[in-house]
């Protein structure tokens, strides 16, 4: 080594100056050196202790060819070159006696390698330990624009990166499985945290806000996740009681699991509900990890005690579902639903148009006819069980009741074969089921009229609640309209 | 007439109720009709409604004015959800009716006002009401999030720029990432320039508080009119489309308005179109325009086709998606409603709609007050038009096509795209947030790597990615 160096050993202590020392270098590190007791995994006490200048350190070119100026890293290579110039070379030898070993400290003051005690035992490390922390990082990798100091890291670096090998659930790339496995651990749980509290409001989601933490998380996840464990159980530890002692044990047993994936999925699966939470999850496929909160199933200890709360669960979220509420009023839903499920109780054809092309003024009587007939071939193809319109159109001519005219029991057929159509269609809009085409007799359905419109005389007079039968129901409704037609013709 | 029935009915036992309802001397004509309880007036409603669309359909309009009649007692648009269900559909119904007189028709929605804030402010409220274009969002985010990564040219193209949490959202994923932010153009399209300046604004100052270079380029434009060239795709960025239900207006189409034609008329036509559906049939375009055809012979006079409806009407939906494929988009991200609103006769779409807007009735039923103002802008003004807009209209004029989920991917495939299923983080993120809306109604599944979001049992809204297939 050249003579700019400072070097003491390690375990004498006092202060040493350095001017005595033939320094071409301006900037040299005095060096107090300070009398401390090793501790474990420092220098040799016996070692030579070399404070190295800054300049020193970073230089990379220390020997100088005094003609062109050329610089090379070691003295060798320098004298070497001299050999071209005709200069007078020497090659120094390695010395006999026994090398004394060096350690060198960083020259940083506020460093910790910067205590002889603390110093490293190798050149090369320190001039790298003093790049990565203290010097500038000029490498930058390509791909994902981390910037390095050391040259020999950003090469490492760029070997590996892109070509990482775990990936999360959650799209977060590892390229050790250590920090990996960590992550797991905590994905969900922490997602699904900040999901629940940054989407507070019912009805008025704050859409950025849940935006931004979820990407945000998503990419800082692998590294904060991590670093962040003692945290993370503390937080749990804020919001559900009882909980952060058992979560860290759980999930380190679970991180060094070796049937990992398994394991947590399960843990994560066989949550409970948090009441009032979502109960979807009985309906998707992705429902172990998406549908349950993380906090309960952390409670819970085993497979068991969780599966038994997952299958509750989903019967809660499926009777839910299925059930319409019975005390508040019917969404509008289930009424198309008990709408259509009401035709099915019917069993006429389900063409529409047809009676009511009959219900249009005679002129148009037989146009009308024939344009619904052609419809009904067409609806013939979507609902596949319309048929035997002409048996129809003649069993509702044909058909009369005893008290009524034609024309009147013609309408009363007619519309209440209408009605009938109707819903069926509207149950094979629905359900898309074919239904039995059989036809009904018109004079039982014109008997079946007029109860109705005794029963429902004797509703007006009684004041009674019965509840409408869903049959007295659509067919009242179809009287109605029937009445309404001949009131309407009456009063012309 | 019926003058020959009118007597013989007055004979018969129904005379007495006759005579007890529809009389207007009486106050309220329909005294029995107070007594139903809401779950029989729901049915009774629904009844009404498929009658008096029956009697529209087949033109018999007196009857039709009688269905209307009674159904305006019972309906109501702040009552329960079937009585606001029938308040607008019933007005649809009428309008359609009223078009059977132009000037009339014109002459009444001559002095209509419409306010581009209560637009805006309607617009917004679908949004904060109902998860389904957060969850759109979401899922659009994260798919472009993912197929930009690496891509240091970022380029969006969306086709109804309207909602800048969307972008804003975007920008500061994209911001995080762990490779930097790239440089990202955005460009919108919409037919309101204001619209357009809001979201310019909104989006510049979120990309300058991240430092990240951004440019808003609007254009202000209606989609069908829309000139590729405009766009400025360039060469070496990467571009990301979004349609967020757009592309179902595009499947509107003159040719399938059949001016109603006297019935003999129209029973020859039958016979042409018939011949010309066996024709079509060779047609190698597939089930679906097939399916299409035969829906679209049919010979009501409300609504046929007079050619062949899939070649024509999709004419318009298919040269733009051609012309999407011709910008090589890396990503196209499709959100449209999930229910087929595009049938052919009144009574088909009638039917579908009565279903699909009792799930979004029941939406708001199930989340919002009855009281509330916003519910009721919504109700009217954003699905009481889109109802008016499926019943009442036809031909060019009816925007509202909604189709099924399945018939947009054989259209999206037959253009050249192939799909892209939806990540597993995206349908996570898109879960958490309907979670977070804590009504257990809101369901999301998966279908063949595109996303439905239904209430109930009821698919509402499909979400779907597609890059460009070579």
């Amino acid at each position: 080594m050249s003579g700019d160096m400072f070097s003491m050993p390690a375990s004498i202590g006092g202060f040493v100056e350095d001017q005595n020392n033939a320094n071409p270098n301006p900037k040299s590190n005095p060096n107090p050196v300070k009398k401390k007791r090793n501790l474990p995994g420092t220098p040799d006490p016996d070692a030579e202790v070399i404070a190295l200048s800054p300049k020193t350190l970073m230089a990379t070119n220390r020997f100088i060819c005094e003609i062109c100026n050329k610089g090379f890293q070691r003295d060798q290579n320098l004298q070497l070159h001299r050999r071209g110039h005709n200069l007078p070379w020497k090659l120094r030898q390695r010395t006999n006696k026994e090398v004394r070993k060096k350690v060198y400290i960083c020259p940083e003051k506020t460093c910790v390698h910067h205590d002889p005690s603390r110093a490293l035992g190798d050149l090369t490390g320190i001039k790298k330990h003093y790049s990565r922390k203290h010097g500038e990082k000029k490498w930058k990798c390509e791909k994902c624009s981390k910037k390095y100091a050391v040259q020999s890291d950003w090469k490492a670096h760029s070997k590996t990166c892109g070509t990482r090998e775990y990936k999360c659930d959650c799209g977060t790339l590892f390229s050790r499985k250590d920090s990996f496995i960590t992550h797991r651990a905590f994905c969900d749980a922490l997602a699904e945290e900040s999901a629940r509290f940054t989407s507070v409001a019912a009805a008025n989601l704050n859409f950025r806000n849940d935006n931004v933490n979820l990407p945000h998380g998503f990419a800082g996840r692998g590294v904060q996740d991590v670093a962040g464990i003692p945290q993370f159980g503390s937080g749990f530890a804020q919001d559900f009681s009882g909980t952060p002692s058992a979560v860290l044990p759980e999930m380190v047993q679970m991180a060094s699991g070796d049937l990992f994936g398994s394991s947590s999925l399960n843990n994560f699966g066989s949550q409970g509900h948090f009441p009032g939470f979502n109960k979807s999850g009985a309906t998707s496929t992705n429902s172990n990890l998406s549908s349950s909160p993380l906090p309960q199933g952390l409670k819970e200890e085993g497979g068991k005690k969780g599966d038994l709360m997952e299958s509750l669960s989903s019967l809660y979220s499926d009777t839910q579902n299925k059930q319409s509420k019975p005390a508040a009023p019917m969404s509008a839903t289930a009424l198309l639903q008990k709408a259509a499920q009401m035709g099915s109780t019917r069993s006429n054809p389900s063409f529409f148009g047809n009676s009511f092309g009959v219900t249009n003024s005679s002129s148009s009587h037989t146009a009308s006819l024939s344009t619904t007939q052609n419809r009904n071939d067409q609806l013939h193809q979507v609902y596949p069980d319309v048929k035997q319109q002409e048996n129809f159109m003649a069993s509702s001519s044909v058909s009369m009741s005893a008290d009524a005219g034609l024309g009147s029991s013609n309408l009363n057929s007619m519309t209440s074969a209408t009605s009938n159509n109707l819903d069926q269609l509207m149950l094979q809009t629905g359900a898309k089921q074919s239904d039995p085409s059989q036809l009904k007799m018109h004079p039982s359905s014109n008997s079946i009229d007029r109860s109705l419109t005794r029963d429902f005389l004797g509703m007006g007079n009684d004041q009674s609640s019965r509840p409408f039968l869903p049959q007295e129901l659509a067919k009242f409704a179809s009287i109605g309209s029937t009445m309404d037609l001949s009131q309407f013709t009456s009063s012309h | 007439m019926f003058q020959d029935e009118s007597s013989s009915v007055t004979s018969s036992p129904l005379q007495v109720f006759s005579m007890m309802s529809l009389s207007p001397n009486l106050g309220s004509p329909y005294p029995w009709l107070r007594e139903l309880k809401s779950e029989e007036r729901g049915l009774y409603l629904i009844h009404l409604l498929l009658t008096c669309a029956n009697h529209v359909a087949t033109g018999s309009l007196e009857n039709a004015n009688i269905a209307l009649e009674q159904i305006s007692q019972l309906a109501s648009p702040d009552g329960d959800t079937m009585q606001r269900m029938a308040a607008y559909f019933t007005e649809a119904l009428a309008d359609r009716i009223l078009k059977a007189w132009p000037g009339l028709h014109k002459a009444l929605n001559s002095t209509r006002i419409t306010l581009l804030s209560e637009e805006v402010l309607v617009r917004k409220l679908f949004f904060e009401m109902f998860p389904f274009l957060k969850v759109a969002f979401v899922l659009t985010n994260q798919a472009i999030i993912e197929a930009m990564e690496g891509e240091k040219m970022v380029h969006i193209i969306d086709l109804n720029a309207a909602e800048p949490a969307q972008w804003i959202a975007l920008i500061q994923a994209l911001s995080a990432r762990p490779e930097g932010p790239p440089h990202m153009r955005i460009t919108g399209i919409h037919q309101q320039k204001e619209v357009l300046d809001q979201m310019a604004h909104r989006l510049t100052e979120e990309a300058e508080k991240l430092d990240i270079p951004f440019q808003f380029n609007p254009i202000v434009s209606k989609l069908e009119n829309l000139d590729i060239e405009k766009l400025r795709v360039k060469t070496g960025e990467a571009l990301a489309i979004c349609s967020v239900l757009q592309l179902h207006s595009l499947l509107a189409s003159d040719d399938e308005h059949f001016r109603k034609k006297s019935p003999l008329a129209m029973k020859n036509l039958n016979g042409i179109h018939l011949q010309r559906a066996l024709q079509m049939n060779q047609n190698t375009l597939g089930e679906l325009l097939e399916k299409d055809m035969v829906n679209g012979y049919s010979p009501s006079p409300d609504s046929a086709s007079s050619s062949p409806l899939s070649s024509t009407a999709s004419v318009k939906v298919d040269s733009f998606l051609n012309a999407l494929w011709g910008l090589s988009p890396k990503l196209m991200v499709v959100t449209e409603q999930d229910s087929n609103h595009n049938g052919s006769t009144l009574m088909e779409r009638l039917l579908e709609s009565l279903h699909s807007y009792a799930a979004l009735f029941d939406c708001l039923e199930s989340t919002v007050s009855r009281a509330s103002l916003e519910r009721l802008k919504v109700e009217k003004m954003l699905f009481g038009e889109e109802i008016k807009n499926i019943i009442a209209c036809e031909g060019a004029e009816r925007k509202e096509r909604h189709e099924k989920l399945e018939k947009w991917m054989q259209r999206l495939d037959l253009a050249g795209f192939g799909n892209v299923p939806l990540s597993y983080y995206g349908m996570l993120q898109a879960r958490r947030l309907l979670q977070g809306y804590n009504c257990d109604g809101y369901k999301m599944k998966e279908e063949n790597g595109c996303v439905v979001i239904c209430w109930q049992d009821r698919p509402l809204f499909s979400v779907s990615a597609w890059r460009c297939r070579k």
